[in-house]
């Protein structure tokens, strides 16, 4: 009776140890898997949205674009407005002469009798102006109505004389 | 334990470990990559929603600006302040309100109070000139010249009284700036009008404009007939 023989190479023999490495890595196979298979989806199903999201974005983005180049002739009358009022502002700013003027009209506008204009003087932000006054009493009610008038911040009365042909001479400035 | 027994346990364990590191190796790989996709797609969107803030806030300025750009005020103010030199405006306002306060014209200068340069934006020309006529009527010019376009500054007025009548030397500065070149980037903010700045429109809407500005555009006439081009019908005897 033929023997029978095995020519395969005999399977070795797994020891405890190996088994147990094999069980470890197995297991650490499955939950790497399982994370894999979590973050996968979820991960491709947000980069879905994030970039359906940001087309969308693209699209008004453009919208907006094309409505600013629409209105482009607004954005400049905007910024030239904007740049001549800041100007303009500045400008404004340094016109005190013309308000000290029409208080210094007002002044001479409104002179009793018995005074009359001489000579007025304007600059940057003084007036100073000479008046006559025929008599001490017309020059005394002037003063008396003018220091009363709390509408001028500051009123300086120089170079008072008196010339008997003329009256008396007076410099007034006003602030 | 022998060299070849620890090579046949490596080798039991050698498919588990491979499908180990293979799994762990796509995951790590499509954890960052997906990790940084969706970074990317988040400040994109966020700079994308910031810039569409921007844009829309722009449009919505604009849309609301619109009429104050296009109203009289807004033209006043670019003949208040235009970007060249306004001495011919000044002098035509002048003229009229000289004509209209009945005022002689004695003296007139005119001279360049800055030197323009790549820095200066706001330029400045002396108009100094001397009038007569009474004193309220100089008064009245005075107190009138602070209403007329282009704007002017009173910087001196000497007025000498000699009974009826008056003489008057007066020097105004009259402004210019040339017009911004630039418009501001697309992503910054654009803001509309302040109260102030509507305000100062306001202000100045009630003033008065000269006849002509530097934005008419020349008028177109016919040519003018050359005296010099044979005429058909043309008898030089019946000329003579």
């Amino acid at each position: 009776m033929p023997e029978k023989i095995n020519l395969l190479p005999k399977e070795p023999k797994k020891t405890k140890e190996v088994e147990k490495t094999t069980r470890l890595i197995g297991n650490a196979t499955y939950f790497i898997a399982i994370i894999l298979t979590i973050i996968g989806p979820l991960g491709g199903l947000t980069v879905y949205k994030f970039t359906r999201d940001l087309t969308k974005l693209k699209v008004e983005n453009e919208t907006l674009r094309s409505s600013i180049a629409n209105l482009e002739s607004t954005e400049q009358g905007l910024v030239l407005l904007k740049d001549r009022v800041g100007k303009i502002q500045t400008i404004l700013g340094s016109r005190q002469s013309i308000e000290i003027h029409a208080k210094q009209a007002e002044i001479i506008e409104a002179l009793p009798d018995g005074l009359a204009l001489d000579q007025t003087e304007l600059k940057s932000d003084v007036s100073r102006f000479s008046l006559l006054a025929i008599s001490s009493k017309a020059l005394a009610g002037f003063l008396k109505d003018i220091s009363s008038n709390n509408h001028y911040v500051s009123l300086i009365l120089s170079d008072l004389s008196f010339n008997p042909y003329l009256g008396f001479t007076f410099n007034l400035q006003v602030f | 334990m022998d060299k070849k027994n620890i090579f046949s346990q490596f080798n039991q364990i050698r498919n588990p470990l491979l499908l180990l590191v293979g799994t762990f190796l796509i995951t790590a790989f499509a954890t960052f990559y997906l990790y940084g996709r969706i970074m990317f797609l988040r400040r994109e969107i966020k700079s994308t929603q910031d810039q569409n803030k921007i844009f829309s806030d722009r449009v919505s300025t604009l849309q609301i600006i619109r009429p104050d750009i296009e109203s009289n005020a807004a033209k006043t103010a670019l003949i208040s302040l235009p970007s060249q030199n306004p001495s011919l405006l000044v002098i035509s306002q002048m003229n009229t309100l000289l004509d209209e306060y009945s005022l002689n014209l004695t003296r007139l200068d005119l001279n360049l109070l800055t030197n323009p340069s790549p820095e200066e934006t706001l330029f400045e020309v002396s108009i100094s000139f001397n009038v007569d006529g009474s004193y309220q009527n100089i008064s009245d010019f005075i107190t009138k010249l602070g209403d007329i376009t282009p704007l002017v500054n009173l910087r001196q007025a000497d007025i000498s009284n000699t009974g009826e009548s008056a003489e008057a030397i007066i020097e105004l500065s009259s402004f210019w700036s040339p017009f911004p070149t630039q418009l501001p980037p697309l992503t910054t903010s654009l803001t509309g009008l302040t109260d102030e700045e509507k305000e100062i429109l306001k202000s100045i809407s009630n003033f008065i404009n000269p006849t002509f500005d530097e934005s008419l555009s020349p008028r177109r006439y016919d040519p003018r007939a050359n005296p010099f081009s044979p005429d058909d019908d043309f008898d030089p005897e019946e000329a003579l």
